[in-house]
């Protein structure tokens, strides 16, 4: 039994990662078309308070992000790093408790934000019992993962497996630090920081949960199943590395473009704005090396669709980490700020970059944990692929026009230094751009359920028998192997 | 010392050091080392969940 064990991976935690992806996906991404609905038909939900837009927005934020992107986060990581280690994770009693400890945090946030339990902190708003449940949690995280990487049967250390453990130890800190928070009740605490001080340490968290979370970890994701659908090792190995120090070391500095033009001192919010320019060489620098990968492999590129949504992933990452040092840019930012086109810019970095990436190396992922080389529908997931694209595009630009166009509009004035346009006026020439971004907001949740059909069919159609053919191989080569080396011994 | 000379100091040394790591990085022995650890995603067979360690070699741009 033990020697078995010792052979194996632990597969179990990935099923139940993957699986809860895709569910958190779908959840996380209705509440997201609700909302986006909400303000294209203001009483859509009767004024009934649950459901009102304040409180309805911090659970898709929570949910896409925390959830979707989290699970998605935990489950990769804890199969590349043993796959890439060669060995199997430190504890599975420990990967159960990471996983439904994950699970608890999300069922929390669920039902605490629409009952208007907050801290008010954009993307901490949960409050002080749920955020040490989260640092336990996630030290919990840390330990698996890193326990793993020490009992590895491996010399080096897989570059993915360097961004996946710089996303973990960076957010327990992050999480740790800006939750610091005075408790006043069971379900009220106040931030330990006062005034801009308070400001300027959320968002060094803000843009690091970007940094980190959005990106770091799923560069870690990139690194691991682009080689794997291109069937080649990625482009430069040595590039990667001076990518990793590169990335981190400038990623946490960029906080401040979050506060341009507020009461938080100048040469900090310059400081923001160089690093956040900095940012684009090594931001770039990984998104070459992705690409680059498939170098003589381009015609894959025509007929796989799961390789069509990694690297589609990798021109949004590469177009969003321009677009966000052009508006860390302080006169650029005088335009852009507070408009719909910051939701436009997350929103490219979100669905292009981290929806795809995830989603394509959940169809790699997926079929290769239930024993089937592939999933039981291409087509479908070429479908997939080409609904969420047009769905992104759609959202994208129809909040870049809204946004452009509002900050165009609030600057405006008249001669006699009156505003040209009363606020209300932007909103109204906003209208049709709401009604683009939740046909693009339902395209892509539309994918979405495509995928959990694809991905229940292929469940249901179970292992391939090749696949049963392959184990028998490798348990009798093994034989082999061992017999062969027993009589070289003797 | 002056807090200012202190950051000033510690921010050159961390460019240094970036630099340091990127000489060493590109020393021209060292390329079988990158090359077998950008292979490591290839070791095993994909749709097992057996440990084993069969090695598949691929190109690699060093």
């Amino acid at each position: 039994m033990s020697e078995t064990q010792a052979l194996t991976y632990n597969y179990r935690v990935i099923k139940q990662f993957s699986i809860m992806t895709i569910v958190w996906g779908i959840v996380g991404m209705l509440v997201g078309v609700i909302i986006a609905a909400q303000l294209f038909f203001p009483d859509l939900t009767y004024g009934i308070e649950y459901l009102t837009f304040g409180r309805l927005r911090p659970l898709h934020t929570n949910a896409v992000i925390f959830a979707f992107g989290g699970s998605a986060l935990m489950g990769t990581s804890l199969y590349v790093v043993q796959r890439t280690c060669q060995t199997r994770l430190l504890s599975d009693a420990l990967a159960g408790f990471v996983f439904w400890g994950w699970q608890l945090v999300i069922v929390l946030a669920a039902l605490s934000l629409p009952m208007g339990i907050t801290g008010g902190k954009e993307y901490a708003e949960l409050e002080w019992p749920i955020d040490i449940l989260i640092a336990v949690v996630w030290v919990a995280y840390a330990i698996l993962f890193f326990g793993t990487i020490m009992k590895r049967k491996t010399s080096h250390i897989y570059v993915a497996n360097w961004f996946y453990g710089a996303f973990i130890l960076t957010v327990a800190v992050l999480h740790i630090v800006n939750s610091a928070a005075i408790p006043v009740t069971l379900t009220k605490s106040y931030s330990a920081y006062g005034g801009a001080i308070d400001a300027m340490v959320q968002w060094w968290y803000g843009h690091n949960a970007v940094g980190f979370f959005l990106t770091a970890g799923f560069l870690g994701m990139m690194y691991y199943f682009i080689p794997k659908q291109a069937e080649r090792p990625v482009y430069s190995y040595r590039l990667s590395i001076v990518h990793f120090w590169a990335l981190i070391a400038t990623y946490m500095w960029a906080g401040p473009h979050h506060l341009h033009y507020t009461a938080l001192p100048d040469w900090t919010q310059s400081l923001g704005m160089i690093f956040s320019l900095i940012l684009l060489a090594p931001s770039w620098g990984g998104m070459i090396n992705g690409i680059m990968t498939l170098s003589g492999a381009w015609h894959k590129l025509r007929t796989d669709p799961i390789l069509k949504f990694l690297i589609v992933s990798l021109s949004f990452y590469g177009m969003s980490t321009f677009e966000g040092p052009m508006m860390a840019i302080k006169t650029v930012n005088a335009l852009s700020h507070y408009t719909d086109w910051t939701i436009g810019h997350v929103h490219s970095g979100a669905l292009g970059w981290v929806a795809f990436v995830t989603i394509g190396a959940m169809y790699y992922l997926i079929p290769k944990l239930y024993g089937r080389k592939e999933m039981v529908s291409t087509p479908l997931i070429n479908l997939h692929f080409w609904v969420s694209t047009i769905g992104v595009v759609l959202y994208i630009s129809a909040m870049w026009i809204a946004g452009v166009m509002q900050g165009l509009m609030w600057r405006a004035v008249n001669a006699d230094g009156t505003l040209t346009y009363s606020f209300v006026e932007s909103v109204q020439l906003t209208y049709p751009f709401y009604a683009i971004r939740l046909v693009g907001g339902i395209l892509f949740l539309f994918g979405m359920l495509i995928m959990a059909y694809n991905t229940y069919k292929t469940l249901q159609a179970g292992p391939d028998k090749a696949a049963d053919e392959i184990q028998d191989k490798t348990i009798h080569t093994d034989a082999i192997q061992s017999a062969a080396s027993q009589s070289a011994t003797n | 010392m002056d807090l200012n000379l202190i950051r000033i100091l510690v921010t050159v040394a961390l460019f240094v050091i970036f630099l340091v790591l990127i000489v060493l990085l590109f020393k021209k022995r060292d390329t079988k080392i990158y090359k077998d650890a950008a292979n490591l995603p290839f070791v095993g067979d994909d749709t097992s969940d057996i440990i084993e360690s069969k090695k598949i070699k691929g190109e690699n741009h060093e």
